[in-house]
């Protein structure tokens, strides 16, 4: 098996070309799927697997460059890309970007951004699930009130989103391709720079905060929100990608190998919305990232009980929950091509 | 009312959290400092190892250049390729109704 594995130069370990393939194709179905990076799979799963966490968070920053290019000419393609939105978040999100990078190195120095970022991720990740199936629940049982209901299934906008579009800050922008008339360009940019501080700390393309604030804060309908937000995760990856290859903490062959698995995947993901609503998508990825939060949590026990069994079952979680949601996807993709084609017979 | 409560149990969780920080830290089994000034070893290494490995010890710069401009111009070439591909075997995408 050792035939498989390659020494990366610049991270100076011997990792599998195997394993970097899968871990790309199954973050390329995944976000051309829900719109994301993936980092919050990959960042994980490359320090689970020995790479230092700044050398795993600059590597998939790299790679989610390469990847979100792919994604997001798919998703223009289907009319999910509100390109204006994308050009305003650049701002944002380089400011954001690189504090957050700043904050990475200087953990760093003091020997402590391995558990500190597990942490960031361990909260946000578990913390937006919940708040993401609690909302698929109060939306498909029918406990909502009746303005509630009207207001969920307005696909312009959510309750939380409609109070922030009050905020009349100047200047005031409108968004047609969402379908938003009037939103201050200050409550844009300060998701944005949350997102990209995000990104920048935590390794990630800020797609799985961009998603569920593009689709509760700012009112976007799910699949505008999916194609927007990989426009989004592009820009803040590309400036992320720089940043630390600049610091030194790249490794650029590992990036280029996750990216042809990526390349492949986000083909399928990207088709596949075309075939579930977004409600579907929606719960789909509240599961996947409680899942990716476990994974995160179990490594953090590894530490504190000092027992390998622990990162050894962070692996097998977080790389089972991508593979399973990669095969759903598939699947879906595969059932929904199946039934376009008899109902065009 | 819903905002509300919403806002409580996140507020919630981040103060569970803090609380839970320093014995996360404290089991971390601390990582070596890391060096901000990195080089790596050259011993052993040919071709495109060891070009990316000079370029990355001694012109730092261009070595993020080169990363950015690759991974771009690689992602442009996948998406292209794949594309094709993709289009012979009847995959084809076009504008898309959005529903909830």
């Amino acid at each position: 098996m050792d035939i498989f594995n390659i020494w990366l130069p610049i991270a100076e370990i011997k990792f599998s070309v195997i394993l970097l393939l899968t871990i790309g194709f199954c973050v390329g179905t995944l976000g051309g799927f829900f719109g994301v990076g993936g980092a919050w799979i990959v960042t994980p799963a490359l320090n689970i697997f020995g790479f230092n966490m700044s050398f795993a968070i600059g590597t998939d920053l790299a790679h989610i460059f390469g990847k979100s290019i792919i994604a997001t000419k798919k998703h223009s393609k289907m009319g999910n890309v509100d390109v204006k939105l994308g050009l305003i978040s650049i701002l944002g999100s380089i400011v954001g970007v690189e504090l957050g990078a700043q904050v990475v190195m200087f953990l760093e120095k003091i020997g402590e951004v391995g558990p500190v970022v597990r942490w960031v991720y361990i909260v946000l990740l578990f913390g937006l699930g919940i708040f993401m199936v609690y909302d698929y629940i109060k939306a498909t049982k029918g406990i909502d009130t009746e303005s509630e209901k009207s207001e969920n299934q307005n696909a312009s906008g959510t309750s939380i989103s409609q109070k922030l579009h009050s905020i009349k800050l100047p200047p005031m922008v409108s968004l047609p391709a969402s379908g938003i008339d009037s939103v201050s360009f200050w409550v844009i940019f300060f998701i944005f720079t949350l997102a990209g501080f995000l990104s920048g700390f935590l390794g990630v393309g800020g797609g799985f905060i961009l998603l569920p604030s593009l689709i509760y804060l700012i009112g976007c309908p799910t699949a505008v929100a999916v194609g927007t937000s990989l426009l989004c995760v592009l820009f803040m990856g590309g400036y992320g990608c720089f940043s630390y290859a600049l610091k030194g903490r790249t490794e650029l062959i590992a990036a280029m190998i996750m990216l042809i698995g990526a390349a492949i995947g986000a083909q399928i993901g990207v088709l596949a919305t075309r075939y579930v609503r977004g409600y579907g998508i929606r719960i789909l990825f509240a599961i996947m990232i409680i899942l990716a939060g476990t994974s995160v949590a179990l490594k953090q026990f590894q530490g504190i009980f000092e027992q390998d069994i622990f990162g050894t079952i962070a692996g097998v979680v977080v790389l089972g929950a991508a593979g399973s949601m990669t095969l759903l996807i598939f699947l879906k993709l595969v059932k929904g091509t199946m039934t376009e084609k008899k109902q065009a017979v | 009312m819903r905002t509300k409560k919403i806002l409580l149990s996140l507020v919630l969780l981040s103060i569970l959290m803090m609380l839970l920080l320093p014995v996360l830290i404290a089991g971390s089994q601390h990582e070596e400092s890391g060096e901000f000034e990195h080089r790596v070893s050259t011993e052993g290494l040919t071709g495109l190892s060891l070009f990316l490995v000079n370029l990355y010890n001694d012109h730092r710069i261009v070595y993020a250049l080169v990363t950015t401009a690759a991974m771009a111009t690689f992602g442009g070439l996948i998406a292209l390729t794949v594309d094709f591909f993709l289009a012979r075997l009847g995959l084809t995408v076009s504008k898309m109704e959005h529903k909830e």
